[in-house]
C-alpha cells in the first residue's frame, strides 16, 4: 500500500510539473468536437441527439494521446527498469499509473461538458450523474489503456498500435458510455441509465484486476 | 524442469496436410448436399443454404480464438515456445474465418434484411474481435524481440478474449430495440446432414491450417532464437547467411 | 420479398456466399503450404552454413 501511495504521489509530481501537455489535450478534445459538427452540419436535431456520441468520441480520440504520454517519463533514463529494480512492485506501478491516467481523462471529459453544451445546444437536467458516467467510463479507458501503452511504448509504430489495440477493445465502454449519457440528458422514461451503469462498473472491475494482475508480466525482463 | 526459453521443436508437416485434405474433401461433399441435396425452407427459400457454410464458419472461428486464449494462457504458466508457435497460428487462422464470416453475414443479411449489415449482435461481436486480433497481429508484427514478442501478445489475447462476452452483451443491449434475430432455427432432419458434414469439415481443415501454420511459426522462432553465426570467414558464407 | 413472406430466388446470393468462401479458404491454404515451404528450404539453407551447429 505504501508502495501504491509513493507511486502515486510520484505521478502527481510528474503531472503537476508538467501542464502543457494537458492544455494540448483539452485543445485536441475541443477541435475534436468543432469538427464533429463541421461533419454533421448545423442541424440543431441532430447536434442535440448526437451530443453523446459526440463527446465519447473525443475522449476516446484524447485517450490515446493521454496514454501514449504516460509513459514518455518512463522512458527517459529507463525509469521504469529503475523503479522495478528498487525494487517496486510492478502492480503499484500499473495502478499508480492507472489511476494517473484516469484523473486525466476525467477531468477532460467533465472540462469537456461545457463545450459540448454550447456547441450542441444540449441539455444537461443531471449534471452530477453524468460526471459520474464519465467517471466510470474513462476508468474503462484507463485500465487496459495504461497497460497496452506501457506495452507499445517500447515497441515501433507505437503511435498507430496504441490505438489499434485499445479501440475494439473498449468498445463496451463506448456503447454503455454513450448510452447512458444519452438517457440522463434526452430523458429516461423507461429508468434504463442504471443497467448501462452497471455495465460500465463490470467492465471496470474485470479490467482493473486483469489488467492489474497481466501487468507484471508485460514489463519483466 | 527444462529452460522453457528454448526454441519450439518442429515436427513434420503431413499430419497438417492430411488433415487439410480431409477438410477440403468434407466441405465439398457438405457443399454438395447443402446447395442440391436439401430442400427448400419454407420461409426462407434458398438464401438459407448460405447457412451450411455460416454456420460451421462461425462454430470453428470461436473455437480458433479459444483455442488461442488456451495457448496464451499455456504459454504465461509455462514459457514453452512451442505455444507461442501455436498462439500466433491460432490467431491468424482465426482472423481469416472472423473476416470470412463477416463476408459471409453480409451476403446473408442483404436478401433477408435487405441491409449489407444489421448489427446482429453475434456478427458484431465478430467484427470487433476481428479487429481485435488483427491488432494483434499487428503488435507481433512491430515488436522484435522474440520473448517480449510472445509475452505480450499472450497478454493482449488473454485480455481480447476476456472482453469477448462484454463486447456481445453490450452489443445486444444496444440492440434490442431493433432486435431482427438473423439466422434461423432448423429442426428438421433433412437440414442436419450437410450442416454436421460441413461443421467437421471446416473443423478438420482449420486444424489442418493451424497445425502447418504452427510450424511456420515454430520454424521462424528456431532461426530468430538460434545462437548468432560466427563471423563469416569468407565473402561467399557472408552471402549465403544473407 | 415475394407477398406471402418467402424469399424469392437468391441463388446469386448463395452462390457469392460459397464462392467467397471457397476462395478465401483456398487462398489462405495456399498461401500457408507456400510460406511452409519457404521456411523449410530457408531452414535447410541456414542449416548447410560453414560453422553453424
Amino acid at each position: 500500500m505504501t508502495q501504491l501511495l509513493a507511486a502515486v504521489h510520484k505521478e502527481w509530481l510528474l503531472q503537476s510539473r508538467a501542464v502543457a501537455p494537458l492544455v494540448a489535450v483539452l485543445v485536441f478534445g475541443a477541435t475534436a468536437l468543432l469538427l464533429f459538427s463541421f461533419a454533421v452540419g448545423p442541424d440543431y436535431e441532430l447536434l442535440r441527439g448526437n451530443a453523446p456520441g459526440f463527446l465519447w468520441l473525443a475522449l476516446l480520440l484524447s485517450s490515446t494521446l493521454t496514454l501514449a504520454e504516460s509513459f514518455q517519463a518512463e522512458m527517459e533514463h529507463r525509469a521504469l527498469e529503475g523503479q522495478l529494480l528498487l525494487p517496486a512492485s510492478a502492480t503499484a506501478v500499473y495502478y499508480a499509473k492507472a489511476l494517473a491516467n484516469w484523473a486525466q481523462l476525467a477531468l477532460l471529459g467533465i472540462a469537456l461538458v461545457p463545450l459540448m453544451v454550447a456547441l450542441y445546444d444540449a441539455n444537461l437536467p443531471r449534471p452530477l450523474a453524468l460526471f459520474g458516467i464519465i467517471a466510470l467510463g474513462t476508468a474503462g479507458l484507463s485500465a487496459p489503456g495504461t497497460l497496452y501503452a506501457a506495452m507499445t511504448h517500447q515497441a515501433r509504430s507505437r503511435q498507430t498500435l496504441l490505438p489499434l489495440l485499445l479501440f475494439p477493445l473498449v468498445v463496451p465502454v463506448l456503447i454503455a458510455s454513450v448510452k447512458a449519457t444519452s438517457l440522463l440528458m434526452l430523458g429516461d422514461p423507461m429508468g434504463q441509465v442504471w443497467s448501462w451503469t452497471l455495465l460500465l462498473f463490470a467492465f471496470d472491475a474485470i479490467h482493473w484486476s486483469l489488467c492489474g494482475l497481466l501487468f507484471g508480466r508485460v514489463v519483466e525482463d | 524442469m527444462a529452460d522453457p526459453f528454448r526454441p519450439p521443436p518442429v515436427p513434420g508437416p503431413r499430419l497438417g496436410f492430411a488433415l487439410m485434405g480431409l477438410g477440403a474433401l468434407l466441405l465439398c461433399i457438405g457443399s454438395y448436399l447443402g446447395l442440391f441435396v436439401a430442400p427448400s425452407e419454407s420461409y426462407m427459400g434458398d438464401v438459407y443454404r448460405i447457412m451450411y457454410v455460416h454456420v460451421p464458419t462461425a462454430w470453428n472461428t470461436m473455437l480458433a480464438f479459444t483455442f488461442a486464449f488456451g495457448a496464451a494462457l499455456a504459454f504465461l504458466i509455462k514459457g514453452e515456445f512451442k505455444w507461442d508457435a501455436r498462439l500466433e497460428a491460432a490467431v491468424e487462422v482465426g482472423v481469416m474465418m472472423a473476416g470470412l464470416l463477416c463476408l459471409q453475414g453480409s451476403i446473408w443479411a442483404k436478401p433477408t434484411w435487405g441491409v449489407w449489415w444489421d448489427w446482429d449482435p453475434r456478427l458484431t461481436t465478430t467484427a470487433v474481435m476481428f479487429f481485435a486480433f488483427v491488432g494483434i497481429l499487428a503488435l507481433r508484427r512491430f515488436v522484435e524481440d522474440p520473448v517480449k514478442r510472445a509475452t505480450w501478445s499472450a497478454v493482449a489475447t488473454i485480455v481480447a478474449y476476456a472482453d469477448v462476452p462484454i463486447v456481445y452483451f453490450s452489443v445486444r443491449w444496444w440492440n434490442s430495440l431493433h432486435q431482427m434475430q438473423s439466422s434461423p432455427e432448423t429442426v428438421s432432419r433433412a437440414f442436419l446432414i450437410p450442416l454436421r458434414t460441413n461443421a467437421f469439415a471446416v473443423l478438420f481443415l482449420m486444424a489442418g491450417l493451424i497445425t502447418v501454420r504452427t510450424r511456420i511459426a515454430a520454424l521462424r522462432l528456431r532461426q530468430e532464437m538460434a545462437p548468432p553465426l560466427p563471423e563469416p570467414a569468407s565473402g561467399l558464407a557472408a552471402e549465403g547467411a544473407r | 420479398m415475394s407477398a406471402t413472406g418467402v424469399i424469392t430466388g437468391g441463388w446469386g446470393y448463395v452462390t457469392a456466399a460459397y464462392l467467397v468462401s471457397a476462395v478465401t479458404l483456398s487462398c489462405y491454404a495456399a498461401s500457408v503450404v507456400l510460406r511452409y515451404r519457404a521456411e523449410v528450404r530457408r531452414a535447410a539453407r541456414e542449416s548447410r552454413l560453414p560453422g553453424v551447429p
